[in-house]
This record gives C-alpha cells, structure tokens and sequence, in this order.
C-alpha cells in the first residue's frame, strides 16, 4: 500500500509542471528574462516582458554597464533543496516578502510567468502585489526587503497564523 | 512619473528602449546612501555554496569559449 502510494507521489512529481523562481541568475540553467526594472531608484516598479526572452550574450549586453540582475529579471528553476530559502517544502522568500512588504499594486500584474512561478503558486496574490518592488540586485533596497532578502531573518509570528 | 498600480506590460520592441532606461535607473540607484550593508543584496536565490557545482549554473565560460567570444 505504502509502495503504491508513494509510487503515484513521484508520478504526480513527475507530471506536475516545473516551478520556477521569479528572482533567478542569468547563468542558471534555463532561466530566462520576463521583466525589466523601471519606476526610480527610490521606487523601482517591474515591468513584465509580453514574452518571456532567452538568455543571449545581446540581451546582457543590454545591461552594460550594470549588473543583469539590476536591470532584467530573470526566472529559472526553481533549485529547491540547493537554495537557502527553500525549507524542503516552501520557498521562505516568498513567504516573507508577502507577509512583511507593503504592497504597491492591488491588482495582478501582467506577468507570463505566473502559471509556473512558485512565489504565485505558494503565496497567491500577495507574492504577486510585491513582485514588483523586487530587483534582484538591489542597492537601494528597503528594510523590510533587506529582511526578506536575508535566508537567516526568522520569520515574524503573524497573528493569522499564516 | 509612474503611478504605483501603473505596472506595464513590455512588448518585444520596447526591450532595449526599456532595458537602457533600466540602467539609467540601476546607476542612479548605485548612489542611494547605504543604510547597513557596504553593498547590494541580493533577492532570490541564494545557492548553498557546496551546491554551486551541482549543474544549476551554466559554464558561462565554456560556453563563450565555444562561441568564440
């Protein structure tokens, strides 16, 4: 019984779409750019790509003479176990940037990434509210974002209970 | 200056206008005073450093070795 169910665990694995994080490197292996980081420097607001672009040396070099992370960003997939945000079942990143950001936007922007990103998948609409405010690459990040940013900052204790 | 609930969809060939604004953006954001960190942080995905050769990076240097670039 036991072996059978966990025989359908690793098929439904299997067939479930791959995650991907919304706040990727270039260099990772399938990643691809789906925003550009506009707004100011105070107040950086992502823009989402119609399409979603391959990495290419030309779309990099379009960064020059900054970082590509300060500029584009990038998705991947998501590398779980291999990341410091990931506890094994959730990406706490997410979490955090969705209980501790104020929230920007009140409605979802219009972003082709959403059906496979996890932050949507695990935090609905209050990962994609902030979504926005994040560069991956920040210098001008604020506190709260810096908090988030950081895999060691416990979690606040939310009174939801989320 | 841009609303905050005025978050746009960027077509195929608004890219480079949109990515040149970008820096301009990311340049003037190098200047903001630092408030605890002596550097950027990064958001998102932060590897375990004994991972980092696990296949989730490309060899970026390889790869433009074989380009020629």
């Amino acid at each position: 019984m036991g072996g059978d169910l966990a025989i359908e665990g690793l098929a439904a694995e299997r067939q479930a779409p791959e995650k991907y994080c919304p706040s990727a490197q270039p260099d990772m292996v399938g990643a691809v750019a789906f925003g550009i980081v506009g707004g100011s420097a105070e107040h950086p607001l992502v823009s989402y790509l119609d399409r979603p672009q391959p990495v290419t040396p030309e779309l990099l070099a379009l960064a020059k003479p900054v970082e590509p992370t300060e500029v584009f960003r990038f998705a991947a997939p998501c590398a779980k176990d291999a990341c410091q945000h990931f506890d094994g079942a959730n990406c706490q990143l997410a979490r955090k940037l969705a209980q501790n950001m104020p929230s920007p936007i009140h409605r979802l922007p219009p972003c082709r990434l959403r059906p496979s990103c996890r932050w949507w998948h695990e935090q609905g609409p209050l990962a994609c509210f902030r979504c926005p405010l994040v560069v991956t690459t920040d210098y001008g990040a604020a506190a709260e974002l810096r908090d988030a940013a950081d895999p060691s900052t416990p979690m606040r204790i939310d009174p939801n209970g989320r | 200056m841009r609303q905050p609930d005025d978050v746009s969809r960027i077509a195929l060939e608004e890219v480079t206008n949109a990515a040149f604004n970008g820096v301009l953006r990311a340049l003037e954001a190098r200047k903001l005073p630092l408030e605890r960190f002596p550097g950027p942080i990064l958001v998102g995905i932060i590897a375990w450093p004994e991972l980092m050769r696990s296949g989730l990076f490309r060899d970026v240097s390889e790869e433009a070795r074989k380009s020629g670039r």
